[in-house]
C-alpha cells in the first residue's frame, strides 16, 4: 500500500499536519509506535478507575484561538474547552498571593495590593505593548520563523522598537528588575516563564517575558488532553487519512537522497509517493531512522548539538477526595479555584538558584511547585465529587548521585517531600485525602514520550540558540531537511514545544508549497 | 487577501471630488498616518506611512502608482511597499446633489511578514477607512456612510 505522505508519530503536531494534507486531497498515513495517539496529549486512569489523569499536557493555551482549531473544525470533531474564571494563583511563603486575571483592570488591582507603582507599570505595558503582542504572537507562531534581520529591521526604525530590541536581549530577571519593584510581582511574572521551561537568567528571552506578562489563558480540554488528539484524528480520518498505532518505524527509507517510505520494526515497508514527515525528535529521526551516513556532516553536527538539558519535572498524579484549601485563600479566596496554584518562593533568586541546583543534578528541596486540578473546571475527569490533581516540581533528569537511574532510589522519598511542601500551603491535603497516587519522575516522562528527551517537556530546550529561526537548526528552520521529501513537523521546530500545533500547521504549509497542493486554509 | 470596501456620499460634484483625489498631496491629507509624500510624476508618488501598534510604530515606505483612470468616474492604483501590495479602486457616481464614492482596498502581505501585515490590516482597516471618510467629509461636507 502506498500513500502520498507518511507521518511518523501521532502526537498532536503529526496529526494536525496530516489532517491539513489529507484535506488537500492527499492520501496520508500516520504511523505511531504507541497503542494510542496524542503524544503529550495523553489522558489515562493512572491511579484509580474513573480518575482521568493528564500525563503531560494539561492546558492548551493557544489551541482554541488558533487557526488549527478553526481550519480543522475541531469543535465539530468533539474538541471543547472550558475556561477557569481565575487563571493562576501565585502563593508566597507568607501565604499572601497574587491571582492572575484576564482583565487588565482586575490584574492591575491585584498587583496594586503589593505595589501601586507596579500596577501602574503593568497598565502602561498593556497600553504600550498589549496590542503589539496580541497582533503579532499568533501570526508569528502559525507561520515559518522570521529571519532575525527582518524583525530587527522593522523595529530599528523607531525609538520604541529599539527599546523592544534591547529588552529582547535581556534576561527575564533583568527585565523584571527594570520594570517592577515588588519581589512578589516579579516572582509572579517570572513564574509565567519558568513553567514553560524558559530559564530565569538566560539572556535573549526578554521579549518572551514581556509576552508572558501581557497575555494569559488557561483553556482545559473537556474530558482531558487526550480529547484534542482524538479530535485531530477524527479530522484526519474525515478526509480519508489513516492512523496505524502500535507500529514503530525502524527506518526512513531512501532512494539516493530522497525519502521514499518507512520500514516498520516488523520489517513491513510502506511507500510514500511524495514525502515522509517526522514528528519525532531530531536525534531519533535523523541519527536513528535515517542514519548519519546519509546526511551531510554539517547537518549531523547540528543534530548532535540539539540539546535538552533544562529543567525537567517531577510529577505526582493524585486522586483526591476533596480539593485543596490553601491558607492563602483566607486573604484571597479565588486562589483556591484558579487554574493552578504556584509556589516558587518569595523572590526571583529562588527560581534562579533552583535552576542552578538542577544544572548540578540536585533535586530542589525548596518548593518549585505548580499544582493543577482540572476537575475543578471539568468535573468529567473524575467520579462525582472527587478530583484529580497534578503536582509538578522542577527537577533534574540526571541526578548528581546516580544519574537518571538515581531516581529509582530517590523517588519515594522525594514524593513524600514534595507532598510535605504542598501540605505546608494546603494543610487539608493529608494522606487520607489522597485516594491514589502515581509518581512520574523525569525518566518516566522520557519513557512516556519519545520526544521528551531527558524529561524536558518542551521537546528540546527553549533557549535563544534553539528558538525561532534557529529551531531546530540554523539553516533548517523551514520544516525541510537535507533529505529530499523528508520534512519535520514536531515541537523541536518553530514555534517549539507545548500544545499549540504550530509546527504541524507550518510544516503542512511548507509541504503544500513544495508539492503544489491546494493550500485550502490560506 | 484582506479586503475592505466602503461607500459614502459627499455633497459635491464628481468633478470636484475627482480633482481632490487625483492630487496626491491633497489626497494624502486624508490618508491616516501619512507622514511624508513625494510626487515622482503625474501618476506616481512615494509615501511614508506610520501605523502605531500601541507604542510601537511600523513605518512603511510606499510607492503608489495610478494604473488606469476614467475621469471623473473611476481610478485604479497600486501601492507597493517592502512587505505588502495594496490594490486600490475608487469610483465616483453622481446621485442628485451628492457624489457617491465607492472604494475598495485589497491588501496582500508579502514575504515573511505576510501573516503580520494581513492581521494588522484586518484589525485597522475599518477604523482607517472611517477616518478617511471623515476627512473627506470635512473637506467637502459631512459624508453619509452607505456601507462598510
Amino acid at each position: 500500500m502506498a500513500y502520498d505522505f507518511i507521518v511518523v508519530g501521532a502526537g498532536h503536531n503529526g496529526l494536525a499536519c496530516a489532517a491539513y494534507l489529507a484535506r488537500s486531497g492527499a492520501s496520508v498515513l500516520v504511523v505511531e509506535r504507541f497503542n494510542r495517539v496524542g503524544g503529550a496529549c495523553h489522558t489515562e486512569e493512572a491511579t484509580l478507575p474513573g480518575f482521568k489523569h493528564n500525563i503531560c499536557s494539561v492546558v492548551h493555551t493557544h489551541i482554541p484561538s488558533s487557526p488549527v482549531y478553526r481550519d480543522l473544525d475541531l469543535e465539530r470533531h468533539g474538541v471543547r474547552y472550558v475556561y477557569p474564571e481565575h487563571l493562576r494563583g501565585t502563593v508566597f511563603p507568607d501565604h499572601r498571593s497574587i491571582v492572575m486575571y484576564r482583565e487588565p483592570e482586575r490584574m492591575a488591582a491585584e498587583l496594586a495590593r503589593f505595589s501601586t507603582r507596579d500596577a501602574r507599570t503593568y497598565q502602561g505595558l498593556i497600553a504600550d505593548y498589549g496590542e503589539f503582542v496580541e497582533a503579532t504572537v499568533h501570526p508569528l507562531m502559525y507561520s515559518a520563523p522570521l529571519p532575525p534581520s527582518v524583525q530587527s529591521a522593522e523595529l530599528e526604525k523607531s525609538a520604541e522598537g529599539n527599546l523592544l530590541l534591547q529588552w529582547q536581549m535581556s534576561t527575564p530577571v533583568q527585565l523584571l528588575n527594570e520594570l517592577f519593584d515588588s519581589d512578589e510581582v516579579k516572582v509572579h511574572f517570572l513564574t509565567r516563564l519558568t513553567v514553560l521551561g524558559f530559564a530565569p537568567d538566560q539572556f535573549g528571552l526578554g521579549w518572551i517575558c514581556l509576552m508572558r506578562i501581557l497575555t494569559g489563558e488557561a483553556p482545559i480540554c473537556v474530558g482531558g488532553s487526550q480529547q484534542l488528539a482524538e479530535g485531530l484524528r477524527r479530522a484526519l480520518e474525515a478526509h480519508g487519512g489513516r492512523v496505524r498505532t502500535g507500529s514503530a518505524v525502524r527506518r526512513i527509507l531512501l532512494r539516493g537522497n530522497r525519502a521514499i517510505g518507512v520500514e516498520l520494526s516488523d520489517g513491513e515497508k510502506i511507500d510514500a509517493a511524495k514525502a515522509v514527515v517526522t514528528n519525532v525528535e531530531p536525534k531519533k529521526s535523523f541519527l536513528g531512522m535515517v542514519g548519519e551516513e546519509h546526511l551531510p556532516d554539517s547537518f549531523v553536527r547540528r543534530v548532535r548539538n540539539y540539546h535538552a538539558r533544562a529543567r525537567s519535572l517531577f510529577v505526582l498524579h493524585l486522586a483526591l477526595s476533596e480539593p485543596p484549601q490553601y491558607r492563602a485563600a483566607a486573604g484571597n479566596s479565588p486562589v483556591n479555584t484558579a487554574f493552578s496554584q504556584e509556589m516558587f518562593g518569595g523572590d526571583v533568586m529562588e527560581q534562579v538558584r533552583a535552576y542552578q541546583e538542577i544544572a548540578m543534578g540536585r533535586a530542589p528541596r525548596k518548593e518549585m511547585l505548580q499544582i493543577c486540578l482540572p476537575t475543578l473546571h471539568d468535573p468529567s475527569q473524575a467520579p462525582a465529587g472527587k478530583h484529580t490533581a497534578v503536582v509538578w516540581q522542577y527537577a533534574p533528569y540526571r541526578l548528581e548521585a546516580g544519574g537518571p537511574e538515581g531516581w529509582g532510589a530517590l523517588r519515594e522519598e522525594y514524593a513524600a517531600h514534595v507532598l510535605g511542601l504542598w501540605r505546608s500551603y494546603a494543610p487539608n491535603m493529608t494522606a487520607d485525602k489522597i485516594l491514589g497516587m502515581k509518581i512520574q519522575d523525569p525518566t518516566d516522562t522520557e519513557r512516556n514520550n519519545d520526544n521528551l528527551v531527558n524529561g524536558v517537556d518542551v521537546v528540546g530546550d527553549l533557549s535563544p540558540d534553539q528558538l525561532g529561526y534557529f529551531r531546530p537548526f540554523a539553516g533548517w528552520s523551514q520544516y525541510r531537511s537535507p533529505v529530499e521529501g523528508l520534512y519535520m513537523c514536531g515541537g523541536y521546530c518553530h514555534p517549539g514545544g507545548g500544545v499549540h500545533a504550530g509546527a504541524g500547521h507550518n510544516a503542512a504549509g511548507a509541504i503544500a508549497e513544495d508539492f503544489k497542493l491546494k493550500k485550502w486554509w490560506d | 487577501m484582506p479586503r475592505r470596501e466602503a461607500k459614502f456620499a459627499v455633497s459635491s460634484s464628481p468633478e470636484e471630488v475627482w480633482r481632490f483625489i487625483r492630487d496626491f498631496e491633497s489626497l494624502c491629507t486624508c490618508i491616516p498616518g501619512v507622514e511624508r509624500i513625494r510626487r515622482v510624476d503625474d501618476r506616481t508618488a512615494e509615501l511614508t506611512v506610520k501605523e502605531k501598534i500601541g507604542a510601537v510604530p511600523l513605518v512603511l515606505t510606499l510607492t503608489a502608482r495610478i494604473d488606469s483612470e476614467d475621469p471623473p468616474h473611476r481610478l485604479q492604483a497600486t501601492a507597493t511597499a517592502k512587505h505588502l501590495t495594496m490594490a486600490i479602486e475608487v469610483s465616483l457616481r453622481a446621485n442628485g446633489a451628492v457624489t457617491e464614492l465607492a472604494s475598495c482596498f485589497d491588501v496582500s502581505g508579502e514575504g515573511p511578514l505576510k501573516p503580520i501585515v494581513d492581521r494588522l490590516f484586518e484589525r485597522r482597516a475599518t477604523e482607517r477607512t472611517a477616518q478617511f471618510a471623515e476627512c473627506l467629509g470635512k473637506r467637502f461636507s459631512r459624508p453619509s456612510p452607505l456601507s462598510f
